[in-house]
């Protein structure tokens, strides 16, 4: 009996602290459900879908969003941060918080690259900040919370809140990526759909 | 033997709930995971089934775990297998704040892959153990008397 009394109290102390987040229609947990109810499941359908936008002019602290058809919490189903030298730290759930090839985003059929509109200095500070998070875990459903659970793009908005650049327009549990498309401080570099 | 499968997923899914709860404070998961495997050596402790009713126990309370990690391994490319991995995290719930702990890479594979592919097993060989402890103390017991 204790777990399903300390789910209940954790539950009620989760509510109590984030009323805003359960009163906002557009929270995340409710885009998701939303969705689900139309039959888009988790990341979308994934495949090589082979876009070519070119990544040549990316600069390390650049944001890279790649969509599924399909996605369950919005156009995009994954982000990634690039770092320099072709490569983007991002989160797997077998691989964790990794590096890979930046060219790995051709797969997507929605893609989009993303300039944060942030000192030289605070960039440094966020990609030195992902590259120290490697190997860390991830877990779907991580809160903000916390430095130890991690998803795809968790990892990126707390590089950037380190240095008090907050990525996510709304208070809400969970950062989708996009919020990133959405944020004022980002500018579009450039966007392909194939 | 029904009755102790359903209480295992019962403790499993409940802790489940609680521990990702915690995880919006952070720490308080840690404890609810060390909690998590207390009372699960406390109902291996408290069983008395026979070691292969134990054992058999252990893997129908595992077996969705079991087809989780087989999907994980990347051998089938089908509509639900291509969430094992994302299912298996959820089912590891109760053992995550632990994994979180082994940040290593090896080859570009994170410590915590391994052990959450393994996390059935672990689970299923900590349970009968647990169980195990139970019966070699009742042996002990009777010999000296």
């Amino acid at each position: 009996m204790i777990f399903p009394l300390v789910t209940v109290l954790l539950a009620g102390a989760l509510f109590l602290h984030n009323r805003v987040v359960f009163a906002n229609p557009d929270a995340a947990m409710y885009l998701y459900v939303k969705n689900a109810r139309q039959g888009r499941l988790g990341y979308g359908f994934d495949d090589y879908y082979g876009n070519g936008i070119s990544f040549a002019d990316l600069e390390p602290g650049d944001i890279i969003l790649g969509g599924y058809p399909g996605c369950a919490y919005g156009r995009f189903s994954h982000a990634g941060i690039y770092v320099g030298d072709g490569r983007v730290v991002e989160g797997y759930a077998d691989l964790g918080v990794n590096t890979q090839p930046v060219e790995h985003y051709r797969e997507y059929q929605e893609v989009c690259l993303l300039r944060v509109q942030a000192p030289a200095a605070v960039k440094a500070r966020a990609v030195e900040y992902v590259q120290s998070q490697q190997g860390g875990l991830f877990y779907p459903v991580a809160f903000k919370n916390g430095q130890r659970f991690w998803n795809c793009t968790k990892i990126m908005w707390k590089a950037y809140m380190e240095s008090g650049v907050d990525l996510s327009i709304r208070e809400d549990f969970w950062v989708t990526p996009d919020e990133f498309y959405n944020s004022p401080w980002v500018s579009i570099i450039r966007e392909q759909r194939v | 033997m029904a009755a102790t499968t359903l209480r295992l997923y019962l403790l499993h899914l409940f802790a489940s709930l609680a521990v990702w709860l915690a995880t919006y404070y952070p720490g308080l998961d840690m404890v609810l995971s060390l909690l998590y495997l207390y009372l699960l050596y406390r109902e291996g402790q408290m069983c008395s089934l026979n070691l292969i009713n134990r054992w058999l126990v252990g893997f129908l309370w595992q077996a969705p775990a079991l087809v989780f990690a087989i999907f994980s391994t990347g051998l089938f490319h089908f509509g639900a297998a291509n969430y094992g991995i994302f299912l298996l995290s959820f089912w590891a719930t109760p053992l995550l704040p632990l994994f979180s702990l082994a940040t290593l890479q090896y080859r570009g594979y994170p410590l915590y892959f391994p052990l959450l592919l393994l996390t059935p097993i672990l689970l299923i060989l900590f349970w009968v153990f647990a169980s195990r402890g139970i019966k070699t103390k009742v042996n002990h017991s009777s010999q000296r008397m």
